[in-house]
């Protein structure tokens, strides 16, 4: 893994899964969308504590097992939902009262500090086995790095048309080809290079916002169906000193390249390239913003990691020694105060600009169809490298044969698991003699 | 006419394209924010609501269950496991009238739900 551990990045792992699985068993704060309007229906009795830790283990556990640990270990940083969803699910598993409180934290905690060694262990495994992969699997990430400029042309097809979804697409490849081709200069004797995919990035998601904003659509008259919640918001602003902390903490993971907030910023933090990473976890914030506001309000449950707005700075903040780390703790807890009492103004200006709303959703939409590509394409050339005789075929093989499952995994999930999965076939291969080590 | 309204947050289009293609000249579709969705449903100004997300859960369905209620809403599929066909149909003749996915499950399950919901 890219982490270290040491005294320190045992505490903050120990501390994250604390405050995450107290947040949970607490009813304040859970990571999974989903999981959130679930709350209320505990809250007002009409379900039990039984039902509602089946419910998250359903919807978390296939996740957590499916997507966050190949997700992980492919990318040699944890994916923030291999442990926030585990204590969406701890925090569930014990009742709400005294006892269950500090049981769930400490389970939570003890969580944290497995998923570290686990995580180290697994590598350290891999490493010993006869044919070694793991230099192959930084390849899964490897077109996301190059190639994830794209998604906002794509988010502008969505809400405004082909026509304009194409013009910025080309616009992008111009940006990109010309910063390269003349992103190098020097000023006052400092030589000075623009980062191209950086630029790209920069750019399509500005013209993906400005074509958002430019729309104009009827108001929708949520904020009178969201004028009945305000006890909801009140709720969620009166834990804000415990979310608060759950903030920092998750910034100063970040920052201590314990965890990424997605596979896209996880890939290029991987690679060192911080600037890239933040402006695309900016952008996830853009798609998730409406989501987890609307959901936090019907609710009155939050999420440990909010909008995902904390991981911006605390990207930022890496590598910057012990003043980024105050710095990313600090700021990381600001931004959740800011983002509590800004629950309420958010929503009724989503019913102002409707177009930003609509924005969210094609931005997640056309991240999750950009990365369901290219981190399948990455999971082949992966496998390709570790077995060129079988690689694209086990890869292709294992993509369709998914689609046609009852028992589907995420299609994102399917470059990673397929990679290693093939890395573990050849290792038995060898074994029995059919994968000689040229 | 079954009108029916496409939330949920991703890939409406491609709900909406695969629900007229199903229903033709007997459904009319329209696709709207989420919010927007569940209170057309709400105000009995649509009859289904449909909606798709990475998790089938979260954006597709929370803002519908929060203003439908649980009983109103069914998610059809989430990451690793969908509804065996028998289950679908139950759904729907139990009166669930909220739909939730995963986006890339949409075309399995959406031709059983309208199947379902033509018979009613």
């Amino acid at each position: 893994m890219i982490f270290e551990i040491n005294a320190l990045t045992i505490l903050v792992m120990a501390a994250l899964g604390a405050v995450s699985a107290y947040l949970a068993n607490q009813n304040i704060a859970v990571f999974n969308d989903g999981m959130r309007p679930m709350y209320p229906q505990y809250l007002n009795k009409v379900m039990d504590r039984k039902t509602l830790f089946a419910t998250s283990f359903a919807l978390s556990f296939g996740l957590v097992i499916g997507f966050g640990l190949p997700t992980s270990i492919a990318g040699k940083i944890i994916i923030v939902h291999t442990i926030l969803l585990a204590t969406d699910i701890i925090g569930a598993l014990f009742n709400d009262d005294e006892k269950g409180k500090w049981l769930s934290t400490a389970v939570g905690a003890l969580f944290g500090i497995v998923l570290l060694f686990g995580m180290q262990g697994i590598m350290d495994a891999f490493a010993i086995l006869p044919v070694n992969f793991l230099g192959s699997l930084s390849l899964v990430g490897s077109l996301i790095i190059i190639s994830f400029s794209v998604f906002p042309a794509i988010a502008i097809a969505y809400q405004a048309g082909v026509t304009k979804g194409a013009i910025v697409l080309v616009l992008t490849m111009i940006v990109k080809q010309l910063t390269v081709l003349f992103g190098k200069f020097t000023i006052n004797g400092v030589s000075v290079a623009l980062n191209a995919d950086g630029m790209a990035l920069l750019f399509s998601i500005i013209a993906m916002v400005v074509v958002a904003a430019s729309i104009k659509r009827d108001a929708t008259g949520s904020s009178a169906a969201f004028a009945v919640f305000t006890k909801n918001i009140d709720r969620i602003k009166k834990n804000v000193l415990t979310l608060s902390l759950a903030g920092g903490i998750v910034a100063l993971a970040t920052t201590l390249l314990l965890i990424a907030e997605g596979p896209g910023s996880l890939a290029l933090t991987a690679e060192g390239q911080y600037f890239e990473a933040a402006i695309v976890a900016l952008g996830r914030t853009i798609g998730f913003i409406p989501l987890v506001m609307t959901t936090a309000i019907i609710s009155g449950v939050y999420s440990p990691a909010g909008t995902k707005m904390i991981h911006v700075p605390a990207i930022l903040f890496i590598n910057m020694g012990i003043m980024g780390m105050v710095g990313s703790f600090v700021v990381g807890a600001l931004i959740m105060v800011a983002e509590v009492f800004l629950l309420g103004f958010i929503a009724m200006g989503m019913d102002k600009f409707p177009g930003m709303k609509d924005l969210g959703d094609n931005t997640r939409t056309a991240m999750s169809k950009v990365l369901d590509l290219v981190l399948l394409v990455g999971g082949m050339l992966a496998a390709n490298q570790i077995a060129p005789t079988i690689g694209y075929i086990w890869v292709i093989g294992f993509y369709f044969l998914n689609q046609t499952s009852k028992k589907p995994l995420p299609t994102m999930a399917i470059g990673p698991i397929g990679a290693i999965s093939l890395g573990l076939i050849v290792n038995v291969l060898h074994l029995i003699g059919l994968f000689p080590i040229a | 006419m079954i009108r029916i309204v496409v939330g949920g947050q991703m890939d409406k289009q491609l709900l909406a394209r695969i629900i007229e293609n199903i229903g033709k000249d007997k459904v009319q579709v329209s696709i709207k924010s989420d919010i927007e969705a569940a209170l057309a449903v709400q105000m009995k100004t649509a009859d289904y609501y449909f909606g798709a997300c990475a998790t089938g859960a979260g954006g597709a369905l929370a803002i519908a269950i929060g203003l439908l209620g649980p009983q109103s809403c069914a998610s059809i599929s989430i990451p690793g496991k969908i509804m065996s066909e028998t289950e679908i149909r139950k759904a729907v003749q139990d009166g669930k009238v909220a739909f939730g996915f995963v986006n890339n499950d949409a075309e399995k399950v959406i031709p059983m739900i309208m199947d379902e919901i033509f018979k009613k």
